[in-house]
């Protein structure tokens, strides 16, 4: 595992380093199901970052509203599980609020002192992760903390957890540390904690005293301090909106520290282009800022005016064709033709529109995974212009709608993405997976996936095999990204 | 102090050292000779940049500014060095074994794709500031909007001209007139100071059209920047030649704008809105608030203690000059803290009730140790040593406070329990003599207390220095004191990796050199 190879590396350079919380979930954490929390000496950031390096963990570009002093973020994909794997490495141990760690508290030095091995791995002695454990909470208690606490939705899992450390050390330690921190008038407050449970009035309690201690390690307090944490929240919120429902263009989280990449996902019918870009969108927006965009003509999303074509298209004009099979003559006349440009011209200022919203984020610093990617290589078929053959039309009109709709076609040649992956698949393959399509169109689409050239890419064209199991396409793809953040 | 003006003191400085003017050849071969005051050699730091960079084969290169490679690589300049994507962490790991330190300025513009290391280069004692771009983005100095998306190009374009990599300079050209359009030829620069280039520009623009080649230029614009073609790079090249009007310039960078907006972070009229906001915010800062420096990614707490006579006070001060003119720093006497409001009222009423003789007992300033005092010293001195205290804790929220945004903080003295001869407690002897009542144990008890708040400093230096010695530096003060305070600094154990003992006998020079090589990997 990525994140057992990165301790070892870092007690072998000799840094002094421990997971100073959430140590209960270590197997989950260690296998990238949640993120680690590691407090490392002050004094060998150097060396411990050469090691975060050398096993292709890279820093990330934190949005200015949300980065902390004396944390870094550092990510890095672990290739065996296939996922990311956070490390929040703390210089300094910094906590608080919700949204807001503003509170230093003075006991690195200490804490690293008493940190214990486990296996492999250097954890924060039981009674010091449970006194800080409890100190969390407390300054997490909030009004509206306070009262989700007492109605049992905050701090569910904090009893268990407490009780899990200090069955791991004994409870006279335990009073004793915490008395070593916040004094002799919390320990009694530590005392009804490990007698019941931390309810939200030991909680409070405890805040007071722990404020108190620590009112020389804020770094902000009073009005900036509520101003902060809720321009905090509101981006957090923002960004869950997006994340889930609405694909925007804002930086408000992290993204990689070389700015933004535009990715271009191609290949050909069944070479499984929008499985890939919807998965990649889910697993690297869970730590980055992540857009997706659809720039195909098929089932992915459509805007208000294509949308109805396509439903009409599907239900009403059933031409007995099997997709992709051409009509005779290759060309469709009549109302249809009419609806064929009408379609091309929505298109074309869809695929304009959803460019420019891919170059701003790609320019804000995200990534964007885009599902296909115009082309002007192969008019009229792989995601190119449809009426290209107008442009040597004697009429005007013709010429200029052809024009027209080859802007978004020409942007895209001239912004190429950075980096391409490219969906190799057979023709077998791809139709067992697509049976209700033509065998000589799909023959015509591998063919032309495969020489299609982008030139002038950052990165170029990543070769994927995608006849291979998913799990592996997958993996191979987050690494091909994360190897070029 | 903006950063051009330091860097203009920085220059001054650097000319001092330098000798007379005399013509010098640049390491760049395609740079031609020219008349200029010789830069002092390249810094040690910067040497090793280069030859580590090309040793684990990072493609890089110093990409503007390239007639002054010589400042680059004397420290005089900053570094603008562009470095490819793919090599971004080999780069990353460079910057750290060298002991490149990340930072940013508070309120500065966050570019995509840009980050700021310092380095201290020890032989000199100057800081090197390399801003890494991993995407070349160009604009006006307060959004940097657009991102020419052909780094790749400029970056395999490159040759090794001395101790760095720089393009070839028809491609410096495109960089450059781009930059310069978008910086001086907008409708709000072209209107305002900003409308004409500075000298330097003018002279690396004059330097660059005589060494490109302009057919290759033009070619390197229409394979690689397409969306701005041949015949709009004609028109920037004119917009930038001396006598050009100013509709003329102003109407090709709003085409140039327009033809970039597809890289772009904001559309052109947000981006002009924002200019126009940040230019007037950042003038109204500058007036209003204290200059800001660069902050860490960890603030830090420097504490300077030794005997009197040891050279504290002239320490910070230096360290402060050393650190202050790039990064945020502040200084802070946690010996003699300023006074509140409240201490100098109460200093000021003792003084008044002594004139009056209303008030008697022991001297403010007196320390009083566990049996200097055979009766009870006073409310009005105790309550001195409270405000004290107080004062000092206020000092050190202050400081502490400093540090969690990121700051550094010299500290000259510090409270700290194992110094018993200053700068701590003072009211211990009450546990000698239990039968005071309960104000006087009250305000004991808050003097401890203030004190015990006061955690330990990030860093310590000492300074340790023979108590004769000190005499001989101090014969104004107490000889008693001073030897005494020396005394305790020089027996007492400072075993720590946090700490650092120097030997302040030696020339401060020797001393200053000796704290800053420690203290830099440290900060």
């Amino acid at each position: 595992m990525l994140a057992l190879d990165v301790f070892r590396g870092l007690d072998r350079a000799g840094v002094r380093y421990c997971i100073w919380k959430g140590s209960v979930h270590l197997d989950a954490s260690l296998a990238g199901e949640s993120d680690l929390d590691v407090l490392i000496e002050a004094g060998q950031r150097d060396a411990a970052y050469g090691v975060f390096a050398s096993h292709g963990c890279r820093t990330t570009r934190v949005a200015p509203r949300r980065a902390d002093v004396g944390v870094e973020d550092i990510l890095g994909f672990d290739p065996r599980t296939g996922r990311m794997v956070h490390f929040h490495v703390y210089h300094r141990l910094v906590l608080g609020e919700r949204h807001l760690d503003r509170y230093r508290l003075p006991w690195e030095r200490s804490v690293l002192e008493a940190r214990r091995s486990v296996g492999d791995v250097y954890l924060a002695d039981p009674a010091d992760e449970a006194v800080l454990l409890l100190i969390r909470a407390a300054l997490r208690l909030t009004v509206t903390a306070r009262a989700f606490t007492r109605l049992g939705i905050a701090n569910r899992g904090l009893p268990a957890e407490l009780d899990w450390l200090v069955r791991r050390t004994d409870r006279t330690q335990f009073l004793k540390t915490l008395e070593g921190r916040l004094g002799r008038a919390a320990v009694r407050d530590g005392e009804r904690c490990l007698e019941r449970g931390p309810t939200a009035a030991d909680l409070a309690s405890l805040r007071q005293k722990a404020k108190r201690v620590l009112a020389s390690q804020r770094s902000v307090r009073g009005p900036r301090a509520v101003a902060r944490r809720w321009l905090r929240i509101g981006a957090w919120a923002r960004r869950g909106v997006y994340r889930r429902y609405l694909e925007r263009p804002s930086f408000l989280a992290r993204g990689p520290l070389g700015g933004g990449m535009l990715v271009a996902i191609v290949g050909a019918d069944g070479s499984g282009k929008s499985s890939l870009a919807w998965d990649l969108r889910r697993s690297l927006s869970e730590k980055l800022d992540v857009m997706y965009v659809y720039l195909g003509s098929g089932d992915g999303p459509a805007s208000l005016i294509r949308w109805p074509m396509k439903v009409v298209h599907r239900r009403l004009l059933r031409t007995g064709r099997r997709p992709g099979e051409q009509r005779e003559g290759g060309r469709d006349a009549g109302w249809l033709g009419l609806a064929r440009v009408v379609w091309a011209l929505a298109l074309a200022n869809e695929k304009q529109r959803k460019l420019s919203k891919a170059m701003i984020a790609r320019s804000r610093g995200l990534i964007v995974i885009c599902d296909r990617y115009p082309q002007t290589q192969f008019p009229g078929q792989n995601d190119g212009p449809l009426l290209s053959a107008w442009r040597s039309s004697p009429s005007a009109i013709r010429r200029s709608l052809a024009r027209y709709e080859g802007r978004p076609y020409l942007l895209a040649a001239i912004l190429v993405p950075d980096l391409v992956l490219r969906l190799n698949v057979d023709e077998a393959t791809a139709l067992a997976r697509r049976p209700n399509l033509d065998p000589e169109y799909l023959r015509r689409r591998i063919e032309l996936t495969s020489v299609l050239s982008f030139e002038g890419s950052l990165f170029g064209a990543v070769e994927l095999d995608s006849t291979q199991p998913y799990r592996q396409v997958f993996g191979q793809a987050v690494e091909a990204i994360w190897a070029r953040t | 102090m903006d950063s051009s003006q330091r860097q203009d003191r920085m220059t001054t400085a650097g000319a001092d050292e330098g000798a007379a003017p005399s013509v010098e050849r640049s390491p760049n071969p395609s740079v031609e000779p020219r008349l200029s005051v010789i830069a002092p050699a390249p810094l040690e730091l910067v040497r090793s940049l280069c030859d580590e960079v090309e040793t684990e084969h990072v493609r890089y290169c110093h990409f503007k500014s390239n007639v002054e490679l010589d400042r680059s690589a004397s420290g005089l300049n900053d570094l603008d060095l562009l470095v490819a994507r793919s090599d971004a962490q080999r780069f990353v790991e460079v910057l750290y074994r060298l002991g490149f330190k990340r930072a940013w300025r508070a309120g500065a513009l966050h570019v995509p794709g840009v980050a700021h290391y310092y380095g201290f280069d020890a032989g000199s004692g100057r800081f090197v500031h390399v801003h890494a771009h991993l995407q070349l983005s160009v604009g006006d100095d307060m959004t940097k909007n657009y991102r020419l998306p052909f780094e790749e190009p400029y970056l395999s374009s490159t040759t090794r001209a001395g101790l760095f990599r720089i393009p070839a300079p028809e491609f410096e050209l495109v960089l450059f007139v781009v930059r310069m359009v978008l910086k001086h030829c907008a409708a709000d620069a072209a209107l305002g100071a900003r409308r004409s280039l500075s000298r330097r520009e003018r002279d690396e623009f004059g330097h660059l059209l005589r060494s490109a080649d302009l057919a290759a230029s033009r070619a390197v614009v229409k394979e690689h920047l397409a969306m701005v073609g041949a015949g709009l790079f004609d028109r920037c090249l004119d917009a930038l030649r001396p006598g050009s009007s100013l509709a003329f310039r102003a109407s090709t960078a709003y085409r140039l704008q327009r033809e970039l907006a597809p890289d772009g972070r904001r559309g052109q009229a947000t981006d002009g809105l924002l200019k126009l906001w940040r230019r007037q915010w950042r003038r109204a800062r500058r007036r209003l608030l204290p200059r800001t420096g660069a902050t860490f990614d960890r603030g830090s707490i420097v504490a300077v203690v030794g005997g009197d006579g040891s050279g504290k006070t002239s320490t910070v001060g230096e360290l402060e000059r050393w650190l202050s003119t790039p990064f945020e720093t502040t200084r802070v006497h946690l010996g003699k803290p300023p006074r509140s409001g409240i201490a100098s009222l109460h200093r000021a009423s003792v003084r008044i009730g002594k004139m009056l003789g209303l008030v008697s007992g022991t001297p403010l300033r007196a320390g009083v140790g566990a049996g200097d005092v055979d009766e009870f010293p006073g409310y009005a001195w105790l309550l001195f040593r409270v405000l004290k205290a107080r004062d000092r804790y206020g000092t050190y929220l202050h400081a502490r406070r400093f540090a969690a945004r990121g700051g550094i903080v010299l500290c000259d003295r510090y409270p700290l329990p194992q110094i018993r001869s200053m700068d701590r407690a003072r009211t211990a002897w009450s546990a000698d003599t239990p039968k005071h009542g309960a104000l006087v144990r009250y305000l004991v008890d808050r003097e401890r207390r203030y004190y015990d708040r006061i955690a330990d400093p990030d860093l310590l230096i000492v300074l340790r220095l023979d108590p004769e010695v000190a005499v001989r530096r101090k014969r104004e003060d107490d000889p008693e004191s001073v030897r005494l305070r020396n005394f305790e600094v020089r027996e007492l154990s400072w075993q720590s990796a946090t700490t650092y003992v120097a030997d302040a006998s030696r020339s401060s020079e020797d001393v200053l050199s000796d704290i800053k090589r420690w203290l830099w990997p440290r900060l």
